[in-house]
């Protein structure tokens, strides 16, 4: 046998990993033993902390490397794409745990419930680094399994249970999809390492090659919910928590779409020709099928999954393009999309509770009056969702045409145009309830007004910040993301 | 190498991973729905075996290994929800899991 | 002939080893059970135990369910049984590793024993 060496650690390149999963750990086992009342202000306090450590650690890595290496034996990367989509991992976990802060009942699951986002967020930076189809599936279903648990964490909700196994056999179908695929790109190409399976493509069974490239996609396509793949999106968000359908929302997303891009990008570029057109139609399918089913809907949270269906017919599009400004336009479209998802579930959130039921768009009849800042911050981000200045969206929408145009796919472009207009009319349906609805049937705070949230103002107002900031502070972010994507090999150059 | 060739394993798995996935499709109570989950699941396993062992070299073997734990961890998510669930009503069938209307 | 059964002794010694422990595991189990039964009185049949009752049935109801506590066990036991697959890839380069694979193994169990001590702390493992 050949001699073996321990393959060398780069513990400080693995830092975000760590930090969230440590800190999810110190969460589950110390708030065992704390009594029942303050388990949910100690794993809140822990995860922030641990939040803005692994965000902060994110950040330092950013900025010290540029080259970008493989760690961990090369079953890991660590280059700016994976530390900047960790960054917004991180900042939507932060956010989504001011959401949560005053959620009710739970209370002696509080410890799990933060545990649980730790390590989902740990799981997503650590799948948005996978370097070989193994770490790809793990991390996948590293996340996942944590996003089931959290779906159905409510366990005295029966729609809270049945979002959770439905999410659970959609998206495990999904990975099982994606891991056939993984076995046929190995079978083909002898490798599971991202660049040697590159390097193996030309000489490989090509039908092989092209069959596991599918079925790859196809499981991505699962877990960035686009149609036809999105079937599981409207009953998980509605089921979940409304602080996890914001995280899932937002971090998902990011982690799918960036992971899509890096695993399209480096494995295949020889059939850049074939995935480029396949994504073009599944960005079809996800405008015409989100924005259509978003018009009919009356409950606000299944009306933002579908609006979350057709972003992803967006994001896809940047990816599309196959070319650098499409990838720069993904991660900076990501930035602004996080912040409006986060915050607009944030807005749901509040209302729901009040309520203590579902949120229609009867029932935010007078919200804007009621609660002006987050009436307001809610309009923003609907705003924001049609791609109107001051959110950053605009801007995100602008290159995404431009980079589908710029690869000569004006249609594409005509498309996404059309599926904006459409969408007007549902976001601007939300706003025109909130504060041009006379108040028909009369909706009345269950259990009396609940105490100013302090926690979830503050997470809305940061989104607030982030969408404007995104469109004031363009120039810098759009450089940011040009870094990150600096080392990608586009196919459209 | 002794035993049936390569295709012979191939064909077998893609005809598990189809039977997984008609059964995810169709079937219709919980539990059989993640009996041909972990089908499908342990047809990438059988898949990735078989190359491996045409291949000679190790990484196959290794992520099926990985893919068991995961799929181990999967079904008892699954059955602890199915579980719950049936705590909470006792007929099992998908179909009627409407609570959420789509 | 003696050395071709010498030989096959050779061959097939640890089999023989590892037969022999199979069989003295589970006739140990039943033997002990038996043996260190405390309860001897409730092996008399199950008739002679139960009060008359008129012709009626005391019998156990048709349809038996299990305890959730069944499932729960159950399912904890699949998910810290399966953990010892990681234990085979070791098991067969375990001249080669040696002291890393000793170091990450110690690590692993770490890992599953922060589980075990949520799942005991949690109550899980309690029988109601």
């Amino acid at each position: 046998m050949n001699e073996f060496t321990a393959p060398s650690i780069d513990w400080s390149a693995l830092s975000p990993v760590l930090v969230s999963l440590g800190g999810a750990v110190v969460v589950l086992l110390v708030s065992l033993f704390l009594p029942v009342r303050i388990r949910r202000g100690f794993g809140a306090v822990v995860a922030s902390v641990c939040f803005l450590a692994a965000g902060a650690a994110a950040i330092a890595l950013f900025a010290a490397d540029e080259t970008g290496r493989g760690i961990v034996a090369d079953a890991l990367r660590r280059d700016r794409l994976a530390e900047l989509a960790e960054i917004f991992v991180m900042g939507a976990g932060l956010l989504t745990v001011g959401v949560s802060f005053r959620e009710r009942g739970g209370g002696d699951r509080a410890g799990e419930y933060y545990a649980l986002l730790l390590t989902a967020a740990s799981g997503m930076a650590f799948f948005v680094s996978a370097s070989n189809l193994m770490t790809l599936f793990l991390g996948l279903e590293w996340f996942s399994i944590c996003l089931y648990v959290l779906t159905a964490i409510a366990v005295e909700r029966l729609s809270g249970l049945e979002a959770g196994l439905k999410y659970l056999i959609v998206g495990s179908f999904g990975s099982a999809v994606l891991l056939f695929g993984s076995a046929l790109v190995y079978g083909a190409t002898g490798a599971i390492g991202f660049e040697q399976i590159a390097a193996g493509t030309d000489d490989a069974e090509r039908l092989f090659v092209v069959a596991g490239l599918a079925m790859i996609l196809v499981g991505l396509a699962f877990k960035a919910s686009a149609a036809p793949f999105h079937m599981w999106t409207p009953d998980v968000y509605e089921g979940a928590p409304t602080p996890i359908t914001g995280f899932m929302s937002a971090a998902t997303k990011v982690a799918a779409l960036v992971v899509t891009l890096r695993v399209l990008v480096t494995v295949f570029p020889s059939e850049a020709e074939l995935w480029t057109v396949a994504l073009a139609v599944i960005v079809c399918i996800s405008l015409a099928w989100g924005n259509l089913a978003a018009l009919v809907q009356t409950n606000v949270k299944r009306m933002l999954a579908y609006s979350s269906i057709s972003h992803a017919g967006f994001l896809l599009m940047a990816i599309a393009a196959g070319n650098a400004l499409g990838g720069r336009a993904l991660l900076y479209y990501l930035i602004a999309y996080s912040a409006v998802s986060v915050g607009s579930f944030a807005v749901v959130a509040i209302r729901e509770r009040e309520l203590a039921g579902p949120v229609t768009l009867a029932s935010l009849a007078g919200f804007g009056w009621e609660r002006p800042f987050l009436g307001t911050s809610m309009a923003l981000f609907m705003f924001g969702f049609i791609g109107l200045p001051p959110a950053g969206i605009f801007l995100g929408k602008f290159y995404v045409f431009s980079a589908v145009i710029d690869r000569g796919w004006t249609w594409l472009a005509i498309v996404g145009v059309v599926a904006t207009v459409v969408s007007v009319y549902y976001y601007a349906g939300v706003i025109r309830a909130m504060f041009m609805q006379r108040r028909e049937l009369a909706v009345v705070a269950a259990g009396g007004s609940p105490p100013t949230d302090r926690a979830l103002v503050a997470a809305v107002a940061v989104a607030v910040v982030v969408t404007i900031g995104s469109f004031v502070a363009a120039d810098p972010l759009l450089e940011i993301a040009r870094d990150a994507v600096a080392l990608l090999p586009f196919p459209e150059g | 190498m002794l035993g049936p060739g390569i295709a012979a394993y191939l064909i077998l798995s893609v005809v598990l991973f189809a039977t997984g996935a008609f059964g995810v499709l169709i079937r219709r109570s919980p539990l059989i729905i993640l009996l041909a989950l972990e089908l499908m699941l342990n047809a990438g396993n059988l898949a990735l075996i078989a190359f491996s062992r045409q291949l000679g070299n190790g990484d196959g073997q290794i992520f099926a290994l990985t893919v068991m734990v995961v799929a181990a961890a999967e079904a008892v998510l699954g059955l602890g929800l199915i579980v719950a669930v049936s705590r909470k009503r006792v007929e099992l069938d998908v179909d009627k899991l409407t609570t959420l209307s789509g | 002939m003696q050395g071709v059964l010498l030989a096959a002794l050779d061959d097939w010694f640890p089999f023989l080893v590892y037969a022999l422990f199979a069989a003295a595991i589970p006739g140990s189990m039943l033997l002990f059970s038996f043996a260190l039964s405390t309860r001897r009185k409730e092996r008399a049949p199950r008739a002679q135990r139960m009060p008359f009752e008129s012709g009626v049935s005391t019998g156990p109801p048709k349809l038996q369910r299990f305890t959730v506590s069944f499932y729960l066990t159950a399912m904890l036991f699949i998910v810290f049984d399966i953990e010892i697959v990681f234990l085979y890839p070791v098991a067969v380069v375990l001249d080669v590793v040696g002291p890393f694979a000793l170091a990450e193994f110690g690590f692993f169990i770490a890992i599953l024993a922060i589980a075990y001590v949520y799942v005991w702390k949690r109550g899980a493992l309690e029988w109601r």
